[in-house]
């Protein structure tokens, strides 16, 4: 039965092969052009007390005083010996300053992902159940104004509602602001992760909805559901047993092909809500120029995108069994 | 439903308050190589972790802190120092002479944010006495001592900025990297008492902190202007005033063709006559452009260094001056003959750009509020914004919005120094008066900060010449800003020195004598 | 048992206002143990039939007439459909798994759905590792044997097969239509629409003959022989005479 699972990973190990490369040249002549002078960005609001022989030495410090090409070179052979280099940003090495914020950024996104996948096909089946109702009518209207509201907005209005109108919940920081990790219990963490949580499943709502609601409308309208239907089967059992396969399964492809959006998505949400995770090192390290973080962290999520993609073919050939077939050609 | 009900009122029931030898504070501030003085940090507020050898008092008096005795040598290139025999780093071991020449050599060598290129060698002489040695004489070094912490050379390794260890009033309990510092006092700080079991700082931007302020979470907060004016319960609102200034920088000299080596054009036609500089100067009216552009939350700037103790009060013009400003230009030959409400002198028209970076709304309402002003003087200012990409190389041909502030008088020298003509962003417009650059190099070369100020005043105005408005009025310089802060009602946080340009962790210059005023 | 359909119409309202009637003035009855034909040309409307007793009507048609078992309205499960299209079947789930939804329709529990499962499948003439395949791996006989076990599971005394030969070679239609042949019983009623005539001849005893959406001849299937001399329609006879096995039978 999963005789079409070696030849897929075969196929997309080939192609990260070549694909990563490619991104790295890419991404290197984009940083090295961009308009930012990583050490006036380094120096930042200390500008007026640095001066030129110390920006020299700033420059020197980091191999900056070398030409594009010889940085290139340089970077790809210390990557070929497993070493990422040094972020000029943090000081540190470019795969610890990923790894400590990765997790945080991980589990901010996969509970917003899972989240947004409950909400959006939930409502995108509830909504296909009775089209041109009511309540297809608010549903559809929610997800648009879902589509139309920018996910920072939401974390503001958000925060605005819980945190400081209600005072229910935290508007900062992954723990209690005031406890270290060890002292954090495990209800205090999860208080703090659900604003975050909600404000960024916002975005990947909207096409949720629409897509599953489209989907199962259309496997209610099909043959096999009026087979069913012919033999006694009510609308909703028709949904909730054979129609979910065909409305969640496509929308599980698209769901999980759109994670890299999400993360995207999380660089805005963790600065609101002072989230430790790579989003706010991404704005810093664009903003910085600092190039080896930005590779490492372009390359962290280039992997991330291209396994989400990879799930969603893998996800999209356990659901439908006929694309097994196909891709085996 | 009940559901619901029943998953919120656990999560209220959590909100457990914190006690109140606890406080949490959102100031900004996280600096992101960590907290190694040798890679810049702990330029402004108390460095917490650390002490350095020198510290400033709330009226930026220079006091000891490491150090009990320090004297400038004849030659006035070495610092001869004495350090307190009470001093332990966090982890118990005392703080030693040579821990001192290690830091400042480290940090010279280090190519961080620390500019130590005059340094020549820090010496250890005895167990408690230090000799720093200067390339030249150089009396600004004095700030480098009272910023540079000192790090234990035995354990000072290339993490060190993510677990410091040092000697000042506090040591680290937890860093998370972009959401919050928590630090506890170091019971081997030879200060005494600090007020506080614990503080968390807490990261992320304006707008989080002033939620976490708002929803009582937090005890201190930095507030932007346009928020201030809406105290949450519980809280008062601190003003502290800043050198954090905005002013008009004008090219001195006049358009020639010249350019610079990245080919950038130098020279201003109109600017560089010095009674469109004065006329200007008159002609602001200063409380206005606070207004406006400040929503009141700011002062007037006369010079680079308003209030600090190296500036010159004489070298200021009050301006809003609109007459004593159209004498001016009349008497230089600016005149409006046609009635066209521009003035011209030989056929050039009394007209130059304000350029300002355009994402930054109070240099934008600056240059057009200038703008307008200056219109009613016959002279045309047309705001321009720009990017900063594109700035430097418009700086040295036009007029720009700029932004300074540093308890340094060295940053004088940076914006004025005939040295510093191109360099960087120091002075963009090429100003050069030999009699400042004199007055400079008599400053450096003083016998002792004290010694020094005079000088630092004479490079504004001498009475005949200088950089300031009744002089060569290098800059027209237009507002302080204000920074404010939310402070609990329960938290007293002392006298606050003036502040530097960084709205934030700068409040933290008196955290050791914090305290908490409720039991 | 007996099912009688009477006056049977549909007509469709049409995006002009015209009115569109496919289906008008159709009498059948069918007694248990009885299997009867309904044979026509395509668009005769042979499926608008099946679909009319049903139920399974596009929204903007009306049916007329009155469809009643021992002279009361059809209830859930009295009839049972294998339809015409074998995209009737799910694309995304096994055999096993489409079966055991028609099971649980049928009210079965778990256990007793796979008994019964396993019964239809050799009566239908499927061997059991069938159920563990997706429709797209079936043949066209398989699929239509399956189509026929869907509506066998539950036990329902009408049995309609639209079309159960389309698309099938003539071994398989065969066993099909012998099958199906044998599903008539002094419990159930066996409707079979179809245009395989002579196969259809084979197992039915009566025939009703559509043209155009009206009946025009219902006879058994003995008048079927010879020229057609015993068929009174023309079409009847020209539907006849069109067959390669009409002048040997």
């Amino acid at each position: 039965m999963t005789g079409w699972l070696g030849p897929l990973l075969v196929e997309r190990a080939i192609r990260l092969c070549w694909l990563a490369p490619l991104a790295a040249v890419g991404l290197f002549i984009l940083v090295s052009n961009a308009p930012v002078d990583p050490i006036e960005a380094y120096v930042g609001a200390r500008t007026a007390l640095i001066g030129p022989e110390q920006r020299e030495a700033i420059a020197a410090a980091w191999g900056l005083d070398q030409p594009a090409t010889t940085r290139f070179v340089l970077w790809v052979r210390n990557v070929a010996s497993g070493d990422f280099g040094d972020s000029i940003l943090y000081n540190a090495p470019v795969v610890t300053v990923i790894m400590d914020r990765f997790p945080a950024s991980l589990l901010l996104v996969s509970l917003a992902w899972l989240l947004s996948f409950v909400i959006g096909t939930g409502l995108g089946i509830v909504a296909a159940m009775t089209p041109g109702s009511r309540v297809d009518r608010a549903i559809r209207a929610y997800a648009v104004v879902l589509t139309s509201s920018p996910g920072f907005w939401v974390a503001i209005i958000l925060i605005s509602i819980f945190a400081v109108g209600l005072k229910m919940l935290p508007s900062c920081c992954a723990l209690p602001p005031g406890t270290t990790t060890a002292e954090a219990t495990f209800w205090a963490q999860g208080r703090h992760l659900i604003l975050p949580v909600v404000a960024l499943s916002v975005t990947g709502i909207a096409p949720l909805v629409l897509h599953t609601r489209a989907r199962m409308i259309g496997f209610l309208e099909s043959p096999p559901a009026q087979h069913l239907t012919a033999h006694g089967a009510s609308q909703r059992a028709i949904a909730f047993g054979a129609g979910l396969r065909h409305a969640l399964g496509p929308a599980l492809t698209v769901h999980l092909a759109g994670a890299g959006e999400l993360f995207g998505g999380s660089i805005l949400a963790e600065t609101v809500f002072a989230w430790p995770g790579l989003g706010q090192a991404t704005v810093r390290a664009a903003t910085g120029g600092d190039a080896p973080l930005l590779m490492g962290i372009a390359l962290a999520t280039l992997l991330f995108v291209f396994v989400g993609n990879m799930l969603a073919d893998i996800a999209a050939r356990l659901v439908d069994p006929r694309l097994r077939w196909d891709k085996s050609r | 439903m009940p559901i619901c009900v029943w998953v919120l009122t656990i999560i209220i029931g959590l909100t457990t308050a914190v006690s109140a030898r606890d406080i949490v504070v959102a100031i900004g501030g996280e600096p992101d190589t960590g907290f190694d003085p040798v890679q810049g940090w702990g330029d402004y507020g108390s460095p917490l972790f650390q002490s350095s050898l020198l510290k400033l008092d709330a009226d930026l008096n220079i006091v000891g802190d490491l150090a009990t005795e320090w004297t400038l040598s004849e030659d006035k290139k070495t610092w001869v120092i004495r350090l307190r025999e009470d001093a332990r780093f966090s982890n118990g071991t005392p703080v030693t002479a040579e821990d001192v020449a290690f830091t400042y050599n480290t940090a010279r060598d280090a190519g961080g944010l620390v500019d130590m290129t005059v340094l020549r060698e820090a010496r250890a002489t005895g167990p408690l006495s230090v000799e720093i040695e200067l390339t030249e004489p150089r009396i600004t070094f004095i700030r480098r001592l009272t910023t540079l912490g000192i790090v234990p050379q035995s354990s000072y390794a290339k993490d060190y900025g993510r677990a410091p260890v040092g000697s000042g009033p506090f040591q680290m309990v937890e860093w998370r990297e972009g959401e919050t510092l928590i630090v506890e006092p170091n019971p081997y700080w030879f200060g005494g008492e600090v007020g506080f079991d614990r503080i968390s700082f807490i990261f992320g931007d304006e707008d989080a902190a002033v939620a976490m302020a708002r929803s009582g979470e937090a005890q201190l907060v930095a507030v932007p202007p346009s928020q201030a004016d809406d105290v949450p319960d519980g809280m008062y609102l601190i003003e502290v005033e800043s050198v954090d200034n905005r002013g008009l920088m004008f090219p001195m000299v006049p358009a020639t063709g010249e350019t610079t080596q990245e080919g950038a054009p130098i020279g201003n036609d109109v600017t560089s006559d010095r009674a469109i500089r004065v006329a200007v100067n008159q002609g602001l009216d200063r409380e206005a452009l606070v207004a406006l552009a400040l929503n009141g939350h700011g002062k007037p700037a006369f010079g680079p260094a308003d209030d600090l103790p190296w500036d010159n009060p004489d070298a200021h013009i009050p301006g809003n001056d609109i007459a004593a400003a159209i004498e001016t230009l009349e008497r230089a030959g600016w005149l409006d003959n046609n009635g066209s409400g521009l003035r011209k002198k030989d056929g050039i028209p009394a007209q130059f750009k304000i350029v300002y970076p355009a994402a930054d709304s109070v240099r934008q309402a600056l240059a057009l509020g200038a703008s307008k002003q200056l219109k009613a003087l016959g002279i045309d200012a047309q705001p321009s914004g720009r990017s900063w990409d594109e700035i430097p190389r418009l700086m040295h041909s036009n007029v720009v919005v700029f932004g300074w502030g540093a308890h340094d008088p060295s940053e004088m020298f940076n914006l004025y120094s005939s040295n510093k003509a191109g360099v960087a962003t120091f002075n963009p417009g090429f100003y050069a008066n030999a009699a400042v650059d004199a007055a400079f190099a008599k400053a450096e070369a003083a016998d002792g900060f004290e010694a020094s100020l005079p000088h630092w005043k004479a490079a504004q105005w001498d009475g005949t010449t200088g950089f300031g408005s009744k002089g060569d009025a290098a800059w027209a310089w237009m507002v302080n800003l204000e920074h404010d802060y939310f402070v609990a009602d329960c938290l007293d946080i002392g006298r606050v020195q003036v502040h530097p340009h960084g709205h934030g962790f700068p409040i933290t210059s008196s955290i050791t004598d914090w305290k908490w005023t409720c039991e | 048992m007996s099912l009688e359909i009477r006056g049977l119409g549909l007509s469709f309202r049409q995006h002009n206002g015209r009115r569109l009637e496919p289906l008008s003035g159709v009498n059948l009855t069918l007694d248990a143990g009885e299997v009867v034909g309904i044979v026509g040309s395509s668009g005769a409307g042979k499926s608008l039939v099946a679909a009319a007793i049903m139920g399974l009507l596009p929204r903007n048609a009306e049916a007329t007439g009155s469809v009643q078992i021992d002279g009361a309205p059809i209830t859930k499960g009295d009839v049972a459909l294998a339809p015409q299209g074998i995209d009737a079947l799910d694309p995304m789930a096994p055999v096993g798994r489409q079966l055991t939804r028609f099971a649980r329709l049928a009210g079965l529990s778990a256990d007793a759905g796979r008994r019964r499962i396993e019964n239809i499948m050799q009566q239908v003439q499927l061997p059991a590792p069938v159920l563990t395949l997706y429709p797209h791996m079936l043949s066209g006989g398989m699929a239509k044997r399956v189509l026929l076990a869907t509506a066998l599971i539950g036990r329902a005394r009408i049995l309609i097969a639209d079309e159960p030969t389309l698309g099938v070679d003539p071994a398989t239609a065969d066993q099909i239509m012998n099958c199906l042949g044998g599903l008539a019983g002094p419990e159930r009623a066996v409707l079979v629409i179809s245009h395989d005539l002579p196969r259809l001849l084979g197992i039915a005893a009566r025939l009703t003959v559509l043209k155009d959406g009206r009946m025009v001849e219902v006879c058994p299937s003995e008048h079927f022989r010879g020229i057609g001399e015993r068929l009174v329609h023309p079409f009847t006879q020209a539907l006849w005479q069109a067959q390669p096995v009409a002048v040997s039978a």
